[in-house]
């Protein structure tokens, strides 16, 4: 009994927590993609006059940008990222 | 107004004027007055090799007691910055990306306002971080580029404190996740910038910093002088002096000071040849001994 309350407990931390951090870590991922978007924004057609300074920062976040080309080329991608947020049905 | 009273000095105006001439005539006269004095030329069209007849390169060069030269060009400190970035970059990114990140990282160069941010930077060097000179008289490039240069930093402000408020977000949520971050490099690199940014501006804004235009008696050097002079006044930057450079007469005088009333003048007759080396920036330098008048 004692063992089956315990992994009662920990399923519902794991459900609970892992959706929480992942949340966390979808959020952290957006605003990456918004700050990879600044830097390199002249891809997008977009002039950035501090194209210059903000190019220093990609030894640091260019790792992503794989994963930004592909959500800023697949637009029905950001759908199904909202989607996933709210829970599909 | 005291000459000496200021620490920094910009020199604008239009391409052959005398910009060069008048900062080296300028920084014999502070190395006159006792202060150690850098004349630094951040046009890629050098010229204080000329001015001063010897050769002068990127290591501040001696030219007489308390006075030193230096040239180095924007455009190489661009490339110099690039290829460290590049160099980061190899070694932090995956194999998979660094190729797409250094062609990204070599088109950045031809961005718009990049040599104006590599000037920007050495300005910042050479008269903030490692300012090693009591005096320091820079020979600046063409107006409307300058103009540009000069302004953009309150522009950069509010930008980059946008961007450090987005990263420090992202930290916030990854640190709620439970990832360990210490020292985050982005975070480092903006704040950074926005502080060069803000001493930058400090520096342009400081009552301690003379910038001045030259101009020579003719309508085209003159109309730029005092767009120069709005636009600059219109980015919130006082233009403090005026000089009137090659004059051969009391008309071509008035028509400087009826053109630029309230600023301060000092005029530098012609001479018959380009003025070289440290005894013609001599006589040159006395005419800068003379109080300058406020117009009418």
């Amino acid at each position: 009994m004692k063992e089956w309350l315990k992994a009662v407990k920990l399923f519902f931390r794991g459900a609970v927590s892992d959706s929480a951090t992942d949340k966390l870590e979808y959020k952290a991922a957006v605003l990456n993609d918004t700050l990879l978007t600044v830097v390199l924004s002249e891809r997008l057609g977009i002039p950035n006059p501090m194209a210059y300074y903000t190019v220093e920062l990609l030894p640091y976040i260019g790792n992503d940008l794989p994963g930004w080309e592909r959500r800023m080329a697949d637009r029905e991608s950001v759908i199904s990222r909202v989607m996933g947020e709210v829970g599909e049905p | 107004m005291k000459l000496t009273e200021f620490k920094t000095v910009f020199l604008s105006g239009k391409g052959g004027v005398g910009k060069s001439t008048v900062s080296s005539a300028l920084g014999v006269y502070f190395s006159e007055k006792g202060y150690r004095t850098l004349v630094a030329s951040l046009d890629p069209a050098h010229s204080l090799s000329l001015t001063f007849d010897t050769e002068i390169r990127e290591k501040p060069k001696k030219i007489a007691e308390n006075l030193f030269a230096v040239e180095i060009n924007p455009e190489k400190e661009a490339q110099r910055y690039l290829e460290r970035v590049k160099r980061e970059a190899r070694e932090l990114l995956s194999p998979v990306v660094i190729g797409e990140i250094e062609k990204q990282i070599e088109l950045s160069y031809y961005s718009p306002g990049a040599l104006e941010l590599a000037t920007a930077d050495l300005i910042y060097r050479i008269a903030v971080s490692e300012r090693e000179f009591e005096r320091v008289v820079f020979d600046t490039a063409p107006s409307g580029y300058t103009v540009r240069m000069l302004t953009s930093p309150e522009l950069t402000e509010e930008w980059f404190k946008r961007l450090i408020a987005l990263r420090k977000e992202a930290l916030k949520y990854r640190k709620m996740a439970g990832e360990k971050i210490e020292e985050d490099p982005v975070l480092r690199i903006l704040e950074r910038r926005l502080r060069e940014v803000r001493e930058l501006r400090n520096l342009l804004l400081s009552p301690e910093t003379l910038i001045g235009i030259v101009v020579n008696p003719q309508s085209l050097p003159v109309e730029i002088g005092k767009r120069t002079v709005e636009e600059l006044s219109f980015a919130g930057i006082e233009v403090k002096l005026i000089v009137g450079n090659k004059i051969s007469s009391e008309d071509e005088k008035e028509l400087i000071e009826r053109e630029f009333p309230q600023i301060p003048k000092f005029f530098i007759p012609a001479m018959g040849k380009e003025p070289k080396g440290v005894e013609k920036l001599k006589e040159i330098a006395k005419h800068l001994k003379v109080k300058p008048k406020r117009g009418n």
